[in-house]
């Protein structure tokens, strides 16, 4: 899909006022918790309990 | 009414049932865990069990239904009778058949071999050959829906494909690229070996041939969620699809990224050079993509069906919601929990810290969250919404319909949330005990145990509620004239006309040469290889 | 394609968070030199119990004081039965089944791997702490499964050969 084509709509504006701001919210916490929980697990778990090689 | 209500009938009865006898065995597997000297609790039973809930709840329970709902879907949203319908039966007769041996086989204690059956582990041939009948059977059904299809479209030249076909398209798509794996796995090595007819099997051979299945399994389980979340919650739910092209753009990634994933299950395997690993692990890890929009356009979905209802906050939307109807809490609690599994699954495909959790207690927790509960909870919640209208019967015990959810809910959080736990400090899964002797370290296993056992029995009261009203409402429901099942309108109405995310050949074409890349040279290179073979063993 | 603003926001936000889990795989791999058990050896199941290396299993501490585990394992158990090796040597381990899969998966670390007949697995790892071990067999391999483990025991010493069998400061 071209940039153009990826911009927000003001059709949607109209119809439910506004952007779907609570989702945005909730995907972003949500996000933010997800690469979070990554890091701890492989930074305080995985590393500490030693690589293992070929 | 729908002229494949029958069909569809039969096929939701099938799985229901199976449904019901794998909850059944799920709690005595549970109460195992909170090692209680019960008299029917021997270490035969717990592997049988074991196997018989993960064959009826992971292949019976599943396929049946998305067979069932497959039937409902593209019959409604194309407007149009199923073609077929006799090949339908027949298939459904095959795959019930299948059914039946492999439940005998597995009941009567000739096929402990768990749902992933690897050898040299060797289960009655009975087992087999049902598994293979099971996967004919669907393969029939596959046809049903592709011919009718293509008959819809052949009546309506260049129009759009409906989005609930659209994902039940990607959901046949998905399996029948799966389904080679392991009809190739049960027909030409398993089958063969467990008659005698050959001596001897390639562990590691057949291992690639499970999971070249067993990954995009779980999409085939997981994409007829996605059709419910997609085209009928937000209807229920009140509001309007947020994003119809988006909902296609996630179908066809599916069937671009559902295959070429499966060493991620084979980490720890010997027998398969790194760099393939690496290759399947870097691949997987894209399939966070599209579950990631998937939470934002129903998410989305739902918040437009608040709007609607005059909510202007950021959160005040989510009280507007029927969290009474069934219908709709299923699935926005499989959300929750989907968030959750999601998580676990992108560690479980992460090349290196795989090792940490590999067959721990964690892959239990983790695929509990994601077919135990997206995939089993959606699938519960949208059959209180279709029976009484495929039936023409009123819901029967509500009350009990309103509840299960949130007791499934609470009652996996609690089993999932330990076995995660546990699994990181080390316990295996599937073990009848973990005693090891007085083993200090596997002492601090019990207090997670015990929690997952709790959820368990929550778990099993939730199952009871749901068979219950299943077999109130299709057999004592009042009558009543039927509703008709509805699909979710989208929030802009696209133009009719087929897109390229429609032409489904296009993405096929990709898919193959994906699969090629991930399989056919890895394949080709272990064949290649010197190998030896291993006789079969029964120690069950 | 008509993308709302805040699912396009939000889309590129969920590309970064797979370009950042594919970022530190590659540093895994690539930076780290870690792979999971992934040796390509292959061995006659039926010929493991009188094979000189499988047959005889145990530890080697080799000259440059790493050490070599080799272990058979089998239903129901591993041989053999206690491993004791230095504390922050290499080790490195070598098994294969007699029979059916196995798992073996030492508790509390990163060493797990599948044990499959006709194939050698192997890897490499060290432990840094000192101590006992539980080693559990982690894929169904019968009835007796829940029962087949062994003992791991992390030895203090110098990490060189002459400090194996020194019970130094072990419990």
């Amino acid at each position: 899909m071209s940039d153009e084509e990826l911009r927000g709509s003001s059709d949607l504006d109209a119809d439910i006022g506004g952007h779907p701001k609570g989702t945005l919210a909730i995907v972003g916490v949500y996000g933010l918790l997800f690469a979070l929980g990554w890091l701890i697990l492989y930074f305080l778990v995985f590393v500490p309990r030693g690589a293992l090689t070929q | 009414m729908i002229g494949a209500r029958r069909l569809a009938l039969a096929n939701f009865w099938v799985a229901i049932t199976a449904f019901g006898v794998a909850a059944a065995m799920a709690l005595m597997q549970a109460l195992s865990r909170a090692d209680l000297a019960l008299p029917w609790r021997t270490p035969k039973m717990y592997y049988l069990s074991v196997t018989a809930h993960g064959v009826l709840m992971a292949l019976i329970f599943t396929t049946f239904f998305i067979m069932g709902l497959g039937y409902v879907v593209t019959e409604r949203s194309l407007d149009r009778p199923i073609k077929l319908r006799r090949v339908g039966w027949a298939s459904f007769g095959l795959a019930l058949l299948g059914t039946l041996l492999a439940a005998w086989a597995i009941l009567w204690g000739k096929a402990t071999v768990l749902y992933t059956f690897y050898p040299p582990l060797k289960a009655h041939p009975a087992f087999y050959i049902g598994a293979a009948l099971l996967v004919i059977g669907s393969w029939g059904w596959s046809w049903v829906i592709i011919h009718t299809y293509l008959t819809w479209k052949r009546e309506n030249p260049g129009a759009r494909t409906p989005l609930p076909v659209h994902g039940y398209m990607t959901t046949i798509i998905v399996w029948i690229l799966a389904t080679i794996g392991v009809a190739a796995e049960v027909v030409l090595l398993l089958i063969p070996w467990s008659l005698g007819i050959t001596e001897k099997i390639d562990p590691i051979l057949a291992r690639i041939l499970f999971w070249w299945f067993g990954h995009p399994l779980v999409y085939f389980w997981l994409l007829p969620a996605y059709v419910i979340w997609y085209t009928m919650t937000p209807r229920i739910a009140g509001g309007k699809l947020f994003s119809d092209p988006l909902a296609r753009l996630v179908f066809v990634l599916f069937i671009l990224l559902s295959t070429p994933v499966g060493f991620h299950h084979q980490f720890l395997d010997p027998g398969v050079r790194a760099g393939w690993k690496f290759f399947h692990s870097f691949n997987t890890q894209w399939i966070l993509f599209p579950s990631f929009v998937t939470a934002f356009t129903v998410i989305a979905s739902f918040e437009v069906a608040g709007r609607l209802k005059g909510k202007k906050g950021w959160f005040d939307w989510l009280g507007a919601l029927p969290w009474g109807n069934p219908a709709f809490s299923s699935v926005a609690l499989s959300m929750i929990i989907f968030a959750i599994g999601g998580f676990g699954g992108a560690i479980n495909a992460a090349y290196g810290m795989n090792a940490m959790i590999h067959n721990t207690a964690w892959v239990q927790g983790h695929f509990h969250l994601t077919v135990g509960t997206a995939v089993a909870l959606s699938f519960m919640g949208i059959a209180y919404y279709l029976l009484p209208r495929l039936t023409g019967r009123e819901l029967e015990l509500s009350l009990l319909a309103r509840i299960q959810p949130y007791l499934w809910f609470m009652g996996m959080l609690l089993f999932s949330v330990s076995n995660h736990l546990t699994g990181l400090a080390g316990m295996p899964r599937r073990i009848y005990q973990f005693d090891y002797g007085g083993s200090e370290i596997a002492d601090q296993w019990v207090a997670g145990t015990g929690i997952s056992a709790l959820g368990g029995v929550l778990l099993f009261a939730s199952a009871l509620c749901f068979v219950a009203v299943m077999f109130g409402t299709g057999f004592a429901g009042k009558k009543a004239q039927p509703q008709p099942i509805e699909f979710a309108e989208p929030l802009e109405t696209p133009n009719n006309k087929a897109q390229i995310l429609d032409k489904f050949w296009i993405w096929v074409l990709i898919a193959v040469v994906l699969i090629m890349a991930a399989y056919a040279w890895p394949i080709g290179e272990h064949l290649a290889t010197p190998r030896f073979g291993s006789r079969g063993y029964s120690p069950f | 394609m008509k993308v709302d603003l805040y699912e396009k926001i939000w889309m590129w936000a969920a590309l970064g968070i797979v370009v950042l889990f594919l970022a530190s795989l590659g540093f895994s791999y690539i930076g780290r030199a870690i792979q999971p058990p992934s040796h390509v050896e292959m061995i006659d199941p039926e010929a493991v119990r009188t094979d000189e290396e499988f047959g005889n299993p145990g530890v080697t501490i080799n000259a440059d004081g790493s050490a070599t585990v080799v272990v058979q394992a089998f239903m129901f158990a591993f041989l053999p039965q206690e491993i004791r090796v230095p504390r922050g040597v290499p080790v490195t381990f070598r098994l294969t089944s007699a029979d059916v899969i196995h798992g073996f998966q030492i508790v509390g670390t990163n060493g797990n791997t599948m044990v499959v007949p006709g194939y050698v697995s192997q890897f490499t790892t060290s432990f840094s702490r000192a101590g006992e071990y539980l080693i559990v067999c982690n894929e169904y391999c019968g009835l007796g499964h829940h029962v087949m483990s062994a003992k791991l025991i992390v030895e203090e010493g110098a990490g060189s050969a002459g400090s194996v069998g020194e019970s130094g400061g072990v419990r």
